[in-house]
């Protein structure tokens, strides 16, 4: 698809996310300029949604790297197929071939294990490059990451640079365990994602959980604004409403009263200490 | 609109907004991707200079001010205001309501809505690039809008000020996390000395949060290493069902021995909030340390126990008495000696103001012979080391490691770089 702002907005639309002007612009920006766009923002409010959302919007592959401490080049770039080297050396053995032959051969791209790194860049067509959490990866692998996302270009020692094809677009998001580098913060743009007021959260509930009734939704998104405002533990996500209301549709509740709210609180919320938070506000949050 | 945009990057450096020349590039390819649409525009620049959402108000507070078309700037606001009422509804209506009262969107709606946001808005960073803490009474008076901006008090200056924290208001309304976000990073850089009682409070919550990931991270640590060396053993007998060639691979690591602590915790009244937020760092991470003592001190070594956030000396300690360093470390070196063994890291937390006594910084060199590590945290500010009656430049030459940890920021790092080998 052509990308122009319009074009991103349907985009989006077409592919069931509903979201504010400030994320469409951001997101053409990421588009045009072939920039990575580090997303931040408290977990569950789309961040690794929006990567899904991109990939479909340009009906492309999502190529997705997920990070943790400890997470090496190995797991994150390319390794070589032992197995398969040893498998070949074994064949090779009774025929006559020269020490160069062999070693061309073992090491070249069939036996090069392509993790998501190298896959994203030596992709035919442009893939969308999520790499997830990237706040858990270890500093080293923020360095190293540094390299590969500024000239998108990765060089395995025996077979030399190997360049991107086409530049794939890349996401990184972050909920802010530690603060990232700013080396890596300079070469992104940033997008911070909210979760959304109430009135959008009423139009994702619409569009995802369409069973349930149109007054019973705006009180479930008042509900869930009033939650994430209590500072709990862990504020409900997006997904997690979604699964109230479908909790509520199951149930066959027409009604938010307080023991409908009691009963299902636990689809909300998951930890013991933010229910008893909650628990005596229920009154006041179903009234306001 | 090359200008315009020097002034805005001008003015967020101006304010301790971090502003690289790649990125002012990123900005001025963003402006012509997009645009002059105001609101889009914004946001484009906003994504390519601002890469921490504390600074975002600050951010548009400097766009209104540069970007002031007058003509445009009012139709971009209406629309803006009827984006967000259909956006972020219920919460910007919130607060609104909140501080005009009936909640209409009329002419003086954004005054009233403004007041409220400057009071709310979070710490911003001062020229320095410091963060300071939000004044605790800030009025809720439109006059403190002024203030905000920087002293300006005529008309004109007062309505580019209500539109530019009226940007900031209709973003912020419906963004706890996002503010508290811009506080917590805002606590974490605030130096001890300058924190008031409120903000200890709120940064302990920060501290247990960031106290669990040096536990998790120290056991990390701590788990054996799979990929040091080939297990040649089971590799080759793995291989015999194919014909001894060894397609799977098994590798051996040795477990990482835990290292005991001791650590000597600089109880006097000037670095008692460093203490503590130390010791509430340290204390999660104490079972993954093969043995830890704690000791506290302001003229002599007392051992403390450290349980519910709180501090439980063993002994009757003196803490209004006169530091005394040099008595410290003579006691640590008779009577702690037989715990500062070959894996022990010496953790020391303290300014090393002395007050003219002896600092034997010779009994700090012997004890460093006996360790594997010396770690030394000085609360202080770099500058004022080895003023006065510091000693710090002594016991520098005694030490493995010497690092401020003025702020909660400095001391997580500190933690975290001990915690690493």
């Amino acid at each position: 698809m052509e990308i122009t702002p319009e074009a991103v907005r349907e985009g989006l639309t077409r592919a069931r996310y509903i979201t504010t002007a400030r994320v469409e612009t951001v997101l053409y920006l990421a588009l045009v300029l072939e920039k990575p766009l580090l997303v931040e923002g408290p977990a569950g409010a789309g961040k690794t949604e929006l990567a899904k959302v991109v990939a479909a919007m340009l009906g492309t592959e999502l190529i997705r790297l997920q990070c943790y401490e400890g997470l090496d080049e190995a797991h994150a770039l390319y390794e070589w197929n032992y197995q398969k080297q040893l498998l070949r050396l074994q064949v090779d053995r009774d025929t006559e071939t020269s020490w160069e032959e062999l070693s061309a051969h073992v090491f070249s791209r069939d036996y090069l294990l392509e993790r998501p790194l190298l896959r994203a860049i030596v992709a035919p067509r442009r893939v969308v490059l999520l790499i997830d959490e990237v706040d858990k990866a270890d500093e080293e692998f923020e360095a190293f990451l540094l390299e590969v996302l500024s000239d998108y270009q990765v060089s395995v020692p025996e077979l030399g640079t190997i360049h991107a094809i086409e530049r794939p677009v890349v996401i990184l998001t972050s909920n802010q365990r530690r603060e990232l580098s700013e080396a890596l913060k300079r070469r992104c743009l940033h997008l911070f994602l909210e979760f959304p007021g109430v009135e959008k959260e009423r139009e994702i509930i619409a569009l995802k959980v369409p069973d349930l009734d149109e007054r019973l939704r705006a009180r479930v998104a008042e509900f869930v604004a009033g939650l994430r405002r209590l500072g709990l533990r862990k504020a409900p996500s997006i997904a997690e409403t979604l699964d109230w209301a479908r909790a509520l549709v199951a149930l066959g509740i027409r009604e938010l009263d307080a023991d409908a709210v009691r009963r299902t609180l636990a689809v909300l919320l998951k930890h013991e200490e933010d229910v008893h938070r909650a628990e005596p506000k229920i009154a006041a949050l179903r009234r306001r | 609109m090359k200008d315009r945009l020097a002034a805005l990057i001008g003015a967020l450096r101006a304010r301790g907004v971090p502003v690289s020349v790649a990125e002012a590039i990123d900005a001025a390819t963003a402006a012509a991707a997009v645009g002059i649409e105001r609101v889009a525009l914004a946001d484009a620049l906003a994504a390519a200079l601002v890469k921490d959402e504390g600074d975002r108000a600050l951010f548009d507070e400097c766009f209104a001010r540069v970007f002031r078309a007058r003509a445009a700037a009012s139709a971009a606001a209406r629309r803006r205001r009827s984006r967000t009422s259909a956006q972020e509804g219920g919460d910007a209506g919130a607060a609104l309501s909140h501080g005009g009262g009936s909640g209409t969107r009329g002419r003086d709606s954004p005054v009233s809505a403004v007041s409220t946001s400057a009071a709310a808005t979070a710490p911003r960073r001062s020229p320095a690039g410091v963060s300071e803490a939000p004044p605790s009474s800030t009025s809720h008076a439109p006059a403190s809008v002024g203030r905000e901006v920087g002293g300006a008090a005529g008309a004109a200056k007062n309505d580019e000020a209500v539109r530019g924290a009226s940007f900031a208001a209709c973003d912020d309304a419906g963004a706890p996390s996002r503010r508290s976000m811009a506080r917590a990073r805002a606590l974490r850089a605030l130096p001890f000395d300058a924190m008031s009682p409120r903000d200890v409070d709120e940064a302990t919550v920060l501290v247990r949060a960031l106290a669990q990931q040096v536990s998790v991270r120290l056991r990390r640590r701590l788990r054996p290493r799979p990929r040091w060396r080939l297990d040649f053993r089971r590799t080759l007998r793995a291989a015999t069902p194919h014909g001894g060639v060894p397609l799977v691979r098994y590798f051996r690591g040795r477990r990482p021995r835990p290292p005991a602590l001791v650590a000597l915790c600089d109880l006097s009244a000037s670095t008692a909030t460093a203490s503590d937020f130390f010791l509430a760092l340290l204390a999660p991470a104490a079972a993954w340390f093969a043995r830890v003592r704690l000791f506290g001190f302001v003229d002599r070594l007392v051992e403390i126990e450290f349980v519910d956030g709180r501090v439980r000396p063993a002994a009757r300690l003196d803490l209004m008495a006169r530091s005394d360093f040099g008595r410290v470390l003579a006691d640590l070196t008779t009577e702690v000696a037989t715990d500062l063994t070959a894996d022990t890291v010496l953790l020391v937390l303290g300014d090393a103001r002395n007050n003219r006594r002896p600092p034997r910084a010779d009994l700090l060199r012997l004890a460093r012979a006996r360790v594997r590590r010396v770690v030394w945290l000085n609360p202080e500010p770099l500058r004022r080391w080895d003023s006065g009656d510091s000693v710090i430049g002594l016991y520098a030459r005694h030490v493995d490691v010497l690092v401020p940890c003025g702020s909660i920021a400095e001391l997580a790092a500190a933690v975290a770089a001990m915690v690493r080998r």
